[in-house]
């Protein structure tokens, strides 16, 4: 059962309301609701740095929170939107003093793009796909975590990543096109 | 269908563009072929409940939502601060100025930068001018203009401008009259100042007389006879000067005044071609000037001791090369 996306439903403007009036148990819900599809879009984005920038996000979105406006697809934009700009961030970080630290990295956390085909035949898991997701374009991985594990509708993933409502379905499509052959042609099944 | 030599495009998918924007959305597509199983096993792999370890950071955000609405700087921020800390770097804090305080800021500073410049170049209006000068020391204000009936006028000369030959006058304020200006302008102010009290009587109808930046002292061609102040005509040449010996510093009236001041009046800016008459078998042609050699033809008046012009043709001296330089 697809317990991501729209968790809080209709209850979502007391549950802000409350969150925004100080309530902790409203903004545990929040979290709750938000960072597993967070760090996973972040585990695919900037698999390196996942857990700093999700957590440096919700430093910013605690520092915001008193003055956001809106329904729950706004929240769920607002809170990826933060989140892609810290990756842009960090990126541009990274560029200018490159330095990997791989000793300091578990080998669980590195999307091991060469192996994905090992990957699938062992297990299809979440994190699996996730590695799969890695080894797509950029903008199709980043396109299909924004559709489906965000929750975004086509517009507003346009928005983020300032293409084309058109742009973005081709891009979407093509994507699960390529995820779903590879699945396939290793004979998998979850 | 015609039969085309190359085969059918490769990237032709099974699952229609509709199945793909079902599952996208969340719903279940109505196709159900085996192409479309695999898409929806990604999707739903990738909407799976959440692991162990993505709900590891709960307390910590909590803290940080909790320090946050005390006012404290909460744990994700001390730890950043540490790592800047230990990157050489200061911790980035957030601003505690909003940015338009800023932006105001900056343009005050601006503006004040400004109308320091302005107020030291001397260029603002009179009050203005006399508030800098008791503020910041500027320069004092200058009169931008005497009426012939005003009592400065008796003085025939603006603060600090005619030099310190009519610098008595100046504090004198009665009226012209009460100094027999009106029936004698010229004799009231000795030297310079007496072309001025000329002007300014000669010309009463005019409202503004001159202006106190003015240099008032163009040397007449020829004396007025019978004016006392100016009585002995100067001995020199009669070449009609765009600007008199200076004898104190004056303020610049304009940028192109300055300039002119500190580059035009360099002797040799530029060559001057000047004629010359043919010598001997040389034909008349144009001849940059040496130094050392005197080729000018300056039309000397009576008492000049300027050098014997060589040609009948006077040449009009050019303000570049003034004659009392040579």
């Amino acid at each position: 059962m697809p317990i991501l996306g729209a968790v809080t439903g209709e209850g979502f403007a007391a549950v802000l309301a409350a969150a925004q009036a100080g309530s902790e148990p409203a903004f545990s819900q929040l979290w709750r609701d938000g960072n597993p599809a967070l760090l996973r879009y972040l585990r695919v984005l900037a698999p390196e740095a996942a857990e700093d920038i999700a957590a440096e996000t919700w430093v910013q979105v605690v520092r915001g929170l008193p003055g956001f406006r809106g329904d729950e697809r706004a929240w769920r934009a607002w809170l990826f939107t933060i989140s892609r700009r810290r990756v842009l961030d960090e990126r541009r970080r990274r560029s200018r003093r490159p330095v990997i630290p791989l000793d300091d990295l578990p080998e669980t956390r590195l999307p091991d793009v060469s192996d994905t085909a090992d990957l699938a035949v062992e297990h299809l898991s979440t994190r699996a796909v996730l590695a799969l997701l890695a080894g797509l374009p950029p903008l199709q991985a980043e396109v299909i975590l924004l559709r489906v594990v965000a929750g975004l509708d086509t517009e507003s993933v346009a928005r983020m990543v300032d293409r084309s409502p058109g742009a973005v379905r081709v891009a979407a499509h093509r994507g699960l096109r390529r995820l779903a052959q590879i699945v396939a042609q290793d004979g998998v099944t979850i | 269908m015609p039969n085309l030599p190359w085969p059918a495009r490769r990237d032709v998918s099974a699952i229609s563009d509709a199945s793909l924007a079902a599952l996208l959305s969340g719903l279940t597509p109505e196709d159900q072929s085996a192409g479309v199983q695999p898409a929806a096993d990604v999707i739903a792999a990738l909407r799976a409940a959440p692991a162990a370890d993505e709900l590891d950071g709960e307390a910590l955000a909590l803290a940080e939502f909790r320090s946050r609405r005390a006012g404290a700087p909460g744990p994700a921020q001390r730890a950043r601060r540490a790592r800047a800390a230990r990157r050489g770097r200061p911790a980035r804090r957030p601003s505690r100025m909003p940015a338009r305080a800023a932006a105001a800021a900056a343009f005050a500073a601006i503006g004040a930068g400004g109308l320091a410049t302005a107020a030291y170049a001397g260029v603002l209006p009179a009050p203005i001018q006399r508030f800098a000068h008791a503020a910041i020391l500027a320069p004092a204000a200058r009169a931008t203009s005497i009426r012939a009936d005003h009592p400065a006028a008796a003085g025939c000369q603006a603060p600090g401008r005619s030099g310190s030959a009519s610098a008595a006058p100046a504090r004198d304020t009665r009226p012209a009259s009460a100094l027999g200006m009106s029936a004698s302008p010229a004799g009231a102010a000795p030297g310079r100042s007496a072309g001025l009290c000329r002007r300014a009587t000669a010309r009463p109808a005019r409202r503004h007389v001159h202006r106190a930046g003015c240099w008032p002292a163009v040397p007449s061609p020829a004396p007025r006879p019978g004016a006392s102040g100016s009585a002995a005509p100067r001995p020199g040449p009669t070449v009609r000067m765009h600007r008199p010996a200076a004898d104190g510093p004056r303020p610049f009236r304009s940028c192109a005044a300055f300039w002119w001041r500190s580059h035009g009046q360099r002797r040799h800016w530029f060559p001057v071609m000047r004629p010359v008459p043919g010598r001997g078998s040389r034909p008349a042609g144009w001849q940059v000037p040496r130094p050392g050699k005197t080729s000018g033809h300056i039309t000397s008046g009576p008492g000049s001791g300027a050098g014997a012009p060589s040609s009948s043709k006077p040449v009009q001296s050019h303000p570049n090369n003034p004659p009392s330089r040579q």
